[in-house]
């Protein structure tokens, strides 16, 4: 098996600043990091290896801008990633992120599949911060192979992978024949924490830095990125207790809370 | 076979410094930081002294992420609503500047990193891997052992490295101080305006007669486009106040921010960042033992922190003790190993240094435990400057006559205040 896994580095919402006042979101100041779901990918990766051998290669493209802030943070998480037991990478950096969307990844990134003759891509079935869920997809158009969606469980059975996919009222089990595309859901692992000293043997692993190559243009252009605005009613309501209390019942039935 | 010739506990400037030391000359260094990112749980409260680091790094500043440098002083005393400030405009030989500590930390550990040394974030490490009654490595998170020759414990003020290889006794509130900091953003030409300063120059402030008797100070150090505000005060002074006032750490930040001559300089300006941190008291470092067999402290770890009251220094103690560590860490290994008597080449070499300067400080901390200081020292500044500058057409009392009043007021005999004075003038 020669696995090919997607990684993408995305804005860590939790630390993501937004100026009330001007409605300003720090997206170059805010961290990035690895998405959860994608890391789930890597386990996955590593485990049908473990089982079946083979190798597995990292594929990451930088989508939030090209500092030197950026490559510290992807290169760390490249090399983490390597920790849980991956065996190679290569990092796609330079593009500025407006030059990304997810047709433009898809062709980068499939190019590269095809690259290192890959048989399976495994990735997170949507990215931690734009969630569009459309990466894999498009991979496997690029690629014109299979793509089975929200795997829960995979296994490998000779040329063929038995692909469980949880869906809302049942559960679907898929055949489908190498290669081929598959996305995870979180629930199909528990991704492993490397140890210090993985850590360290990870840092040795090689790593492919390449350039951006701008040769396909983004289909999509972002005009604005805004915070969703809520609008606080600002009713004060006064009395004694019960006074209070009928008033905000009938406020309450007003807005059709209750 | 070792893993690696050191391992450095924590990533704060000794950590990274002492790492990039070794690693220049040539040892294996790993150096681990329990932060998610390195210096993500670092605080300090904003002035860095150049003097230490600059031997290592000449002219860092040029390079590193410094905000401004520190081109005026100001020392503000404050009783009720009023308050004095005295100001010094100056072009300072030895340099200081302000600075954050994520970015600064983030770049220094960095330096360490292009030197060779190993840098891992995000992992932490639970106790020293001790072996008949010798440090021999670390034990990380999931029971992980790693082996060295020596381990250089950089985990700051509450280093359980050092507790835990018994160089240092349990905590007690009375060793510490405690600060509190906010992060005020501001556009940068309103904090060069209310601070009157031009271009990268900074303002350093410092602020007694606010707590209440509680021993300590507010403080204010502009940034390029932030000011950090804070207010250190010892731990035990807090406690005995406990049943006069009810003062908590964020109570006093709050009064000290409200405060009419401070609250101008911060009006307008956006809270972007609060935290807390404990500091080390000097008087603490005798209880420490700086190395033992395979372990060397340095920085907070070793309590190299000196807390005037008003004022802490602690940053350009812990990178000297870095070098003083890196320098015997060397001595050691190249000497037949890590043996406490090998290692007692790091004392020697901070009793040249900085040793002579701590105990110096020791003596202003003692003198800075007068709690006149605090509050009948500012009350009486504040009073006399008011009685200077009081105009109502009718003859007042001389300026004699007034202090003795004053004094009286403040219930400051002359033999005391002749007696601070002179104290005064020989500890600092």
């Amino acid at each position: 098996m020669n696995i090919a896994v997607l990684l993408k580095q995305s804005i860590d919402v939790q630390e993501l600043m937004v100026d009330p006042d001007s409605d300003k979101i720090y997206l170059e100041e805010a961290p990035t990091k690895p998405g959860e779901i994608d890391l789930n990918a890597v386990e996955e990766a590593v485990r049908i290896k473990e089982k079946v051998g083979g190798k597995a290669t990292l594929i990451m493209l930088s989508t939030w801008g090209s500092s030197g802030k950026r490559k510290r943070e992807a290169r760390e998480a490249i090399k983490r990633s390597l920790a849980m037991g991956l065996d190679d990478a290569i990092f796609i950096f330079g593009a500025d992120g407006r030059e990304v969307d997810t047709y433009v990844s898809a062709k980068v990134i499939a190019e590269k599949v095809r690259e290192i003759e890959a048989n399976l891509v495994l990735a997170g079935e949507g990215s931690e911060d734009n969630f569009t869920g459309l990466l894999p997809a498009r991979v496997a158009a690029e690629l014109g192979w299979p793509y089975v969606a929200y795997a829960t469980s995979i296994e490998v059975e000779g040329d063929h992978l038995i692909v469980t996919r949880s869906l809302e009222d049942y559960e679907e089990k898929v055949k489908v024949k190498l290669p081929a595309v598959i996305s995870v859901t979180q629930e199909i692992n528990k991704p492993r924490i490397p140890k210090l000293m993985e850590i360290v043997k990870a840092g040795k692993k090689p790593v492919k830095e390449e350039e951006f190559n701008k040769k396909h243009e983004s289909k999509l252009k972002i005009k604005s990125i805004k915070v969703p605005k809520v609008e606080r009613k600002k009713v004060v309501i006064e009395g004694d207790l019960d006074e209070v209390l009928d008033k905000l019942l009938q406020a309450l039935k007003e807005e059709g809370v209750i | 076979m070792a893993d690696f010739d050191v391992i450095v506990v924590g990533a704060g400037p000794a950590g990274s410094v002492a790492s990039y030391l070794l690693a220049k000359k040539g040892y294996t260094v790993l150096l681990v930081d329990r932060g998610k990112r390195v210096g993500s749980k670092n605080m300090f409260g904003g002035r860095l002294y150049a003097w230490s680091l600059q031997e290592v790094f000449p002219n860092f500043w040029e390079e590193a992420p410094v905000e401004r440098e520190v081109k005026k002083e100001v020392l503000g005393f404050i009783s009720g609503n009023e308050g004095v400030e005295v100001s010094l405009s100056w072009e300072p030989q030895a340099k200081s500047f302000t600075l954050l500590r994520a970015k600064f930390d983030e770049w220094l550990s960095q330096k360490a990193e292009d030197a060779g040394v190993e840098v891992i974030s995000g992992i932490r490490v639970e106790s020293p891997l001790i072996e008949g009654g010798k440090v021999k490595g670390i034990v990380a998170e999931g029971d992980e052992r790693l082996e060295s020759e020596v381990v250089v414990a950089a985990d700051g003020v509450l280093s359980f490295m050092a507790e835990k290889a018994g160089l240092r006794p349990p905590l007690r509130k009375e060793d510490f101080a405690v600060g509190v900091k906010e992060v005020i953003e501001l556009p940068k030409e309103k904090i060069e305006d209310r601070f009157g300063l031009e271009g990268k120059e900074g303002a350093a402030q410092l602020y007694i007669g606010f707590t209440g008797g509680v021993i300590g100070g507010g403080f204010i150090y502009t940034n390029l486009n932030t000011i950090s505000l804070g207010v250190v005060a010892r731990i035990g002074s807090l406690y005995e106040s406990l049943d006069k006032v009810q003062y908590s750490m964020w109570n006093l930040l709050d009064e000290f921010k409200a405060h009419p001559m401070i609250r101008k300089y911060v009006r307008g300006g956006k809270l972007v960042e609060y935290s807390a941190h404990l500091i080390p008291e000097t008087q603490f470092l005798r209880e420490v033992k700086l190395y033992s067999d395979g372990i060397v402290l340095v920085g907070d770890a070793a309590g190299f922190c000196v807390n005037y009251g008003v004022t802490v220094r602690g940053m350009d103690f812990a990178i000297e003790s870095a070098k003083a560590a890196a320098e015997a860490i060397d001595h050691a290994l190249k000497s037949g190993g890590a043996t406490s008597s090998n290692l007692s080449k790091y004392l020697e070499l901070l009793n040249k240094g900085m040793m002579r300067e701590l105990d110096q400080a020791k003596k202003a901390v003692d003198l800075m435990e007068n709690p006149r200081i605090y509050t009948s020292y500012p009350n009486l500044i504040i009073k006399l400057m008011k009685h200077m500058f009081h105009v109502s057409g009718r003859p007042r009392k001389s300026l004699y006559e007034a202090s003795k009043e004053f004094m009286k007021e403040e219930s400051i005999s002359l033999f005391t205040a002749i007696r601070d004075i002179w104290k005064m003038l020989r500890s600092l």
